[in-house]
């Protein structure tokens, strides 16, 4: 492999141990694919900083030994949502212990230097990487809007290699670091989408669904889909596909920058076979991510990824100034920046005085539960209605913002409902 | 003796030797593996439930979650972590991993991918050995 003089001096730890041993752990992948030389990225984004009750030891310990052996990011370095929200953990009743470690991994990752974004979604505010941009991202929803809507580069970096890149600078040049590697591997053509409409965010969670069973690991290119789509429905697509699939990057013809048709993202000389995403396939994901009948309400979930302004104000109108029921917990996942906007905005007011909790830096699913007593939860996420079940142990359904709304309020959620 | 040897890519070049657990279906180790028990708590997967810990570990390929090698982490962490992984599709994230574990915690576990033929002739139970220094993979 082609090293250059700096990194050549990285590997013998001229610039000190950390740099070391994350320019091996880089030089590793990049052998191990075949790479022959590194990329520099101008960006990173981490995921190892998120503490939580499955494997949050694993990542503090690894975050302390890159900090007590010298080591600090040399790019721009956003940070994912950590264990608790800073601010507010005892309103979601976390336990004191619990909180006590989240505040060690949160000190560790500001001495490597990082950004305290403590968010899922830094493409919403902070250092939004351009087309082209090599970057270093993990977490599985920022990793595909970042390839997909903005068009900047990324594999699907997973936790403790993003600090790696970080604290180098680099990366293996290899998978969707490189132009060749960006084309489509399979197109999916959404003509009809049954009871679903386009114009639904529900409908973009569900083809982000469908599209990550179908792709797998694969790049899928949509058509179908009109222009107008917006980043809360890319954001929505992006999520879903990279919990059923490994989607790292995907293009909407028409709509995602690398893709202003079909034939610019399909590979010369390759067989165009089109595979129709129809209703029923639409309607099966939606069952797969759905319970069955009537049920009574504990939790509503929304905000994951997190909430952007614009879901806000959605959320706002919908409510209509109603409040939550007695019985149900509203909880609206969010990061500082949009929600010191929705606070200036006059937003927050409302949402608090109708039962709605809001947090920032974190994620419902790093949390201990245990202070609460939820057994049944409706969400407009469709990667939380994925993750929960196994993960918190929740009956689950996706369903529409609106939906949710009326089933806060009413404290009641039927999940035939509309589709029948 | 050997049944049958092959050879594998090596992402994560080691010796290993171990019973397999073999899965059909691609899985997320996040929110799919338990660390603190090393069983498989994904309902989608078709070997949910079992322990993958001290196994050889077979599955088609990697998805979801980028937090899959932190919890591989904390599998090896609590000596629940499988000693070798099978793949046809090796992810990534899967092997960077596995190579924060050899780096920084002098912990191997190889990380092998093989073709599609042979993932197939693979059987949950069979005996394997995966010989880094080789390239091969022998059923035993």
């Amino acid at each position: 492999m082609q090293l250059t003089e700096k990194e050549r001096r990285m590997e013998k730890g001229k610039f000190g141990e950390a740099k070391e041993k994350c320019i091996k752990i880089v030089i590793g992948l990049a052998d191990a694919y075949g790479a022959e030389e590194l990329v520099p990225i101008s960006a990173a984004h981490i995921d190892a900083n998120s503490y939580g009750r499955v494997s949050g030891d694993a990542k503090l310990d690894f975050a302390r030994k890159i900090v007590d052996m010298g080591g600090e990011v040399s790019v721009p370095t956003t940070l994912n949502p950590g264990g608790r929200d800073i601010e507010r953990w005892q309103e979601f009743k976390l336990p004191e212990d619990f909180a006590q470690n989240c505040e060690r991994i949160e000190k560790a990752f500001l001495e490597l230097g990082a950004i305290p974004t403590w968010t899922c979604a830094p493409y919403s505010y902070g250092t939004i990487p351009c087309k082209g941009e090599q970057v270093a991202y993990a977490e599985s929803n920022a990793i595909g809007f970042a390839n997909s809507v903005l068009g900047a580069r990324t594999p699907r970096y997973g936790d403790f290699f993003e600090i790696c890149a970080a604290v180098t600078g680099r990366a293996p040049k290899f998978d969707l670091h490189l132009e060749e590697n960006r084309k489509a591997d399979l197109w999916l053509d959404v003509q009809d989408p049954g009871p679903f409409s386009f114009a639904d965010d529900l409908f973009y969670a569900l083809l982000g669904y469908v599209a990550g069973a179908k792709s797998g690991g694969d790049v899928p290119v949509i058509t179908g889909v009109p222009q107008g789509a917006s980043r809360q429905n890319l954001k929505a697509l992006s999520a879903a596909a990279a919990s059923s699939g490994g989607v790292g990057l995907f293009h909407v013809a028409g709509v995602t920058p690398e893709a202003p048709s079909l034939d610019a993202v399909w590979p010369d000389g390759v067989q165009k076979q089109r595979i129709e995403v129809t209703g029923d396939d639409l309607m099966e994901a939606r069952d797969q991510l759905a319970f069955q009948g009537e049920k009574e309400v504990d939790l509503v979930l929304t905000g994951c990824p997190h909430f952007s302004l614009p879901e806000f104000e959605e959320l706002d109108r919908l409510l209509a100034g109603r409040e939550v029921a007695e019985a149900v917990e509203f909880w609206v996942q969010t990061n500082r920046g949009v929600y010191s906007w929705v606070e200036e905005m006059g937003i927050l007011e409302r949402l608090k005085r109708a039962g709605v909790r809001v947090s920032t830096d974190s994620c419902i699913f790093n949390w201990p539960l245990d202070n609460w007593d939820f057994a049944v939860a409706l969400t407009d996420s469709a990667k939380f209605a994925h993750y929960a079940p196994n993960d918190l142990e929740l009956d689950v359904s996706v369903a529409e913002l609106s939906d949710c709304v009326e089933a806060a309020v009413s404290g009641r959620y039927e999940a035939g409902g509309r589709y029948e | 003796m050997s049944k049958k040897d092959f050879s594998g890519k090596f992402f994560v070049a080691g010796n290993a030797k171990g019973n397999v657990v073999k899965s059909e279906r691609p899985i997320s180790f996040w929110g799919g593996l338990d660390p603190d028990s090393g069983r498989i708590i994904d309902r989608r997967s078709d070997v949910n439930g079992r322990s993958i810990a001290g196994k050889i570990f077979a599955f088609p390929e990697g998805i979801g979650s980028s937090t899959t090698s932190a919890v591989l982490l904390q599998a090896v962490k609590n000596e629940t972590s499988p000693v070798g992984i099978v793949n046809v599709t090796t992810e990534p994230i899967l092997v960077s991993g596995a190579l924060v574990l050899r780096e920084l915690y002098g912990v191997t576990v190889p990380v092998v991918s093989i073709d599609r033929p042979h993932f197939d002739r693979l059987e949950d139970g069979d005996e394997l050995e995966l010989a880094g220094d080789t390239g091969k993979v022998k059923v035993l």
